[in-house]
């Protein structure tokens, strides 16, 4: 044990922070519970994502007491809800912006040209993949196939997709957000 | 009796039991089968690819862990096709983790590490860089390197399933899953499993982080002298010094498997303390000071007034008081020195509650751990084992959620294991004897649902379900009952009658690992209890000999009166609020410096053995009591061997007969003591106690609605587990410290106070 | 056998004999002044361990233990311990690092195992080769002698060249 090293000024405890639980307008409980009536009582968890979209398009992001009101709801541990959170590209575990800039990063889409793309938009923003712009306007981040290699390259704007991209393509969209007169296509959940 | 199969493995035909899992019957034949992620007893993960074997009419290769064998299934585990697919998989794995074996604390007892070297020759032709995570703590116990891991999940599975925690879990996905938890601290119960399953070094003990290596130390197997399951575990010690406990199966094989509590893993500093009393200490003067002794001046000095008391007051002067902590061995020096040497009946140990009911009664056998994982109904009555008893409480989870048991709960606080219960029953604080009363019989059923405030329906149901039990049913019961309650609870097997295919078990809960040991021994059945002992204090009882400390319970209140004794003598470890009434005060030997049994509270006699000499000057505790004995002119004839004193305890002792240290010897197999079973005794006597007790009683309906925060008592500072510097940190809620790169022992200081204080205002 | 043959045969072996004398009186000598000269070592002499730093002055021992295991003399003894400070404070090159590093040269046989063994390049035999002392106790080194860095240098040797042979059998001279 090297005790050698202890700081001469131990750092004081930490106050513990009382969990907070999120809490919701009647009309999205209501939803909620819509969703919850879906599955038989023992198999609630089945109820996660949905869930986990109406917390996520309420609060913005998956934060802490948004994580603790889907485990208290659920009856699972915030573990849990934060091993699904972090499998899926479209739950965010940290603050993202409006529009979701997602880069098809697989086979078909890498050899049509995905990485000049990703290069092009990161330029642009100013913010590395996985990065969300000081403005809290643009996430950037580059994920798995999104089914679209007909069509690639490819980029997904929330739910909307963009295919055969060019540079100039992408610039128009990027514009268009930029501007704020971007028209999500399908609806975000 | 299972139909037998028969499967062919490399060309050699076996018979196996229908339902048998092929990597176990290849792995029980010689054949040898890779793999990292299959662990016998959990859930199939199926992730490493590496057990794959080839099975004719089977289209590709399959991973023996998942495979039920067949009838005339015809496998081959050894092929070019099948070493070329495993070296692929080898080398995935190997893509991402780190080369750093010469800093890792697995390196060594490493499986991917051993697999690697068996096979040699791996290329790997992977030349981007590999991912990188810095490595760092997920609590004072747990340190985590994310490199390392290869995803087998064997720690999220033992959390989940053994523990019930769900602690820790993967994040993420594809090459850059992550184990971890939700904003990177583990507040859980500790218990360090994961790091126990864990076949690379991702998870580390950070109380032994980068202090020595496998090889080095000499391993030990021994029993853990904590709770009263008796865990066994191998203590790794390095030139006198304890570096660790484990559990892992290539060391020991015990009851417990690789389990172990936070206790049994992480609170062994205490041996090597440099708090240990070093010297015996004499206080020559009422009010002065310890003053550090020889050993001869000690048990001279000790001898000399014990004689002087004797002939002045008599025999019934003394008093001796053993402890639940101590081995068998000293358990029984103390008593044959209370008898033969000081000839009196004024002895007993200073356990929290007496098993005599129980044991006097008991009408069934004590169920082991393995009966409690493979039972088919368990009730529990009171107690809280996943604190006090934590390899009872796993195997209950594990009987319900591996093995379908079902488990019905009476306690007034709803227990974490009430998660796994098929019956909660919320019962009013105090009330637990009306309990035993329902379960004996329907007759008073509106008094007891009535006073333990549920439905009379409820019982019911309860005695309806222990009724069709097809298989074993096991009863378990905390401290909570009185005697009368325990005594009918011993022979309710013999109330409810026997049936064919129905087998009761008994299991009691007591609190310290020698608690059946020290009642086995005849300290416990002593006329006397501690409390009733102490009280005589003053009034004819003029010197106390006490081997361990008195419990906190026994001590407050009573100081000023034991001060005025002639002469206390205590055998301890560390300096207690009982050595600062002694007038004497031998260092005595902890369980990892001295040789013994502890008998656990399935009634099994297992070994604890010397895996360090005895530091300082300390001696273990039936050599100072013979010792003791031979100043006062009584040779006991076991001056230095401890197997000698068991001899003498099979010979004394019923229950022991037989018993001999080679027999003990092989803690895979641990031997149950043979306690005397009890026929069928008249219990309208106690039910009606009982029913005087209940009737009489003021309950109230204030039941606790939340569950008890997770380590309220196995993180307690005690005596022994506060010399580890971790458990303070957790006790004070274990906060997240402000980095998590650096072990938080060196970041966060609980002081005294603060300690103090979160004892003081403790639950 | 005559006087006077015997006096013959006497001074002729004597002249033999002195010839072989006279006649290496011109040619170089071998024999080493020590410890007036310095002895000339081979470069892969075995000689007192030394232990490494790097660039930075950090010890590169990581405390693996591998060259203690690696002993045949069981002469290696090493106390690990963890420097949790920040990579630039640190004693070694890692968080892990030996606390106590003791070699025993009384019981070391020089055989280079624990070199061999060393996954960190941290332990190499060097060229100090004056290990006698008064009192056996004193062979124990530590790591403080042990330590590139504050190990003394003898002044009685010298490192052959790369291309010098020292002392082959078949040295021209």
């Amino acid at each position: 044990m090297s005790q050698q090293f202890l700081p001469d000024n131990p750092l004081p405890q930490e106050a513990k922070v009382p969990e907070e639980i999120a809490r919701f307008s009647p009309a999205v409980e209501a939803e909620i519970d819509g969703h919850l009536a879906k599955y038989p009582p023992e198999r609630r968890r089945s109820a996660m994502l949905p869930l986990m979209f109406i917390v996520q398009r309420e609060r913005g992001w998956l934060d802490k007491p948004g994580v603790a009101y889907i485990a208290n709801r659920l009856g699972v541990r915030i573990t849990d809800v934060w091993e699904t959170a972090t499998f899926y590209s479209m739950i965010y575990t940290k603050p993202a912006g409006k529009y979701h800039v997602q880069i098809c990063k697989t086979l078909s889409c890498k050899i049509m040209g995905a990485g000049n793309i990703t290069e092009h938009c990161a330029q642009r923003l100013g913010i590395k993949p996985g990065e969300t712009s000081a403005d809290g306007k643009f996430t950037l981040s580059e994920v798995e196939c999104l089914g679209s290699c007909g069509t690639a390259p490819m980029l997904q704007v929330g739910f909307d997709f963009h295919e055969n991209l060019t540079t100039e393509k992408v610039d128009e969209i990027l514009d268009a957000c930029a501007r704020g007169d971007y028209k999500f296509a399908v609806k975000v959940r | 009796m299972a139909d037998l199969i028969k499967v062919t493995i490399n060309g050699n035909v076996y018979e196996t039991e229908k339902g048998a899992r092929l990597i176990d019957v290849c792995r029980e034949h010689g054949h040898a089968v890779p793999s990292f992620c299959y662990y016998s007893d959990l859930a199939l993960q199926a992730s490493c690819r590496m057990c794959l074997v080839r099975i004719e009419k089977m289209p590709k290769l399959q991973t023996s862990c998942t495979i039920t064998c067949t009838d005339g299934m015809i496998v081959t585990t050894e092929s070019e096709e099948i070493e070329k697919a495993q070296r692929a998989m080898v080398e995935f794995l190997l893509a991402n983790h780190p080369l750093d074996c010469p800093v890792c604390d697995r390196g060594g007892e490493c499986e991917l590490q051993e697999m690697v070297f068996d096979w040699g020759g791996l290329e790997e032709r992977f030349s981007e860089r590999k991912n990188y995570a810095p490595e760092k703590f997920l609590s004072p116990m747990v340190a985590n390197d994310p490199q390392r891991c290869i995803l087998c999940k064997r720690c999220t599975r033992v959390c989940d399933e053994w523990m019930g925690e769900d602690a820790i879990e993967a994040g993420g996905r594809g090459a850059h899953t992550v184990i971890g938890t939700y904003d990177g601290w583990l507040n859980c119960s500790e218990c360090g499993n994961c790091i126990e399953v864990c076949p690379t070094g991702t998870l580390l003990d950070a109380t032994y982080r980068h202090q020595a290596r496998p090889w080095e130390l000499a391993q030990t197997i021994t029993t853990c002298t904590f709770c009263s399951d008796g865990c066994q575990l191998s203590l790794g010690a390095r030139v006198g010094e304890v570096m660790r406990a484990v559990a892992r199966d290539r060391y020991v094989d015990g009851i417990n498997g690789e389990f172990l509590c936070i206790k049994g893993r992480f609170a062994h500093p205490f041996i090597n303390h440099e708090e240990r009393i070093r010297t015996p200490l004499i206080r020559y003067k009422q009010g002065g000071r310890l003053v550090p002794a020889t050993w001869d001046d000690a048990i001279g000095y000790t001898a000399a007034r014990m004689r002087a008391i004797g002939e002045a007051h008599g025999a019934d002067a003394f008093g001796i008081i053993g402890s639940p902590r101590l081995t068998n061995e000293a358990n029984y020096a103390l008593l044959k020195f209370a008898r033969e040497v000081i000839g009196t009946e004024n002895f007993t140990a200073s356990d929290a509650f007496s098993l005599a009911p129980c044991f006097e009664n008991l009408s069934a056998p004590l169920a082991t751990h393995r009966d409690i994982r493979f039972a088919k109904t368990i009730i529990l009555v009171g107690g809280e084992p996943e604190e006090l008893q934590p390899l009872t409480g796993k195997q209950i989870r594990q009987a319900v959620r591996n093995g379908g048991a079902r488990l019905v709960i009476f306690n007034s606080v709803p227990i974490r294991l009430k998660e796994q219960a098929a019956q909660f029953i919320h019962i009013n604080p105090g009330t637990e004897d009306a309990v035993v009363l329902a379960l004996a019989g329907a007759n008073d059923d509106e008094l007891a649902a009535g006073k333990l405030g549920v439905e009379a329906k409820t019982l019911a149901d309860v005695r309806r379900a222990l009724d069709e039990t097809q298989g074993d049913c096991v009863l378990l019961f905390g401290s909570e009952l009185s005697a009368a309650a325990m005594a009918t609870l011993a022979q309710l097997p013999q109330l409810l009658g026997a049936r064919e295919g129905r087998r009761f078990l008994l299991h009691p809960l007591p609190f310290y690992n020698n608690s059946v040991g020290a009642h086995d021994i005849g300290l416990m059945n002593a006329k006397l209890s501690v409390a009733q002992l102490l009280d005589q204090a003053g009034q004819g009882l003029r010197a106390l000999y006490i081997a361990g400390s008195l419990l906190p319970e026994h001590l407050r209140g009573r100081e000023e009166t034991l001060r005025q004794l002639d002469l206390i003598v205590v055998q301890e470890l560390f300096e207690t609020e009982t050595t600062a009434l002694a007038d004497v005060v031998f260092p005595a030997a902890s369980f990892a410096e001295t040789d013994g049994t502890f008998t656990n509270n399935a009634g099994q006699v297992q070994r604890v053995r010397q895996s360090i000499p005895p530091v300082h000057q300390a001696r273990p505790d039936w050599m100072i009591t013979a010792a003791l004995a031979s100043a006062l002119n009584a040779d006991f004839g076991f001056q230095l061997s401890a197997s000698a004193v068991f001899r003498e305890i099979a010979e004394h002792i019923a229950a022991y007969e037989g018993l001999r240290y080679p027999l003990l010897k092989d803690e895979s197999r641990p031997v149950q003591a043979k306690h005397a079973l009890a026929g069928a005794r008249d219990m309208t006597g106690a039910i009606q106690e009982i029913r005087a007790r209940i009737q009489s009683m003021n309950v109230t309906s204030a039941r606790p609605t939340e569950t008890p925060k997770v380590g309220h008592e196995l993180f307690k500072p005690g005596t022994l587990t506060s010399k580890t510097p971790q458990f303070p940190l957790l006790y004070a809620g274990n906060p997240k410290p402000p980095t998590v790169l650096v072990s938080p022992l060196y970041q966060i200081t609980v002081d005294a106070n603060l300690r103090a204080t979160t004892v003081a205002a403790g639950d | 056998m005559s006087i006077i043959s015997d006096v013959i045969e006497s001074t002729k072996a004597i002249i033999k004999g002195m010839g072989v004398t006279f006649s290496y009186i011109p040619k170089e000598k071998w024999t080493v002044e020590y410890p007036d000269e310095p002895v000339t070592v081979q470069p892969r002499y075995r000689g007192q361990h030394l232990l490494h730093v790097d660039e930075h002055g950090r010890e590169k021992c990581v405390a693996c233990f591998l060259c203690a295991a690696a002993c045949p003399s069981d002469c290696i003894y090493i106390i690990a311990a963890d420097d949790p400070r920040s990579p630039e404070e640190r004693i070694g090159v890692d968080e892990r690092y030996a606390k106590v590093y003791n070699i025993d040269y009384g019981r070391c046989i020089f055989c280079g195992f624990c070199v061999e063994a060393c996954p960190k390049d941290a332990i190499t035999h060097g060229y100090n080769f004056e290990l006698s002392v008064y009192n056996r106790a004193d062979l124990l080194k530590t790591k403080d002698d042990l330590l590139i860095t504050k190990q003394k240098q003898s002044p009685n040797y010298r490192v052959a060249f790369a291309d010098e042979d020292v002392d082959s059998e078949y040295k021209e001279v």
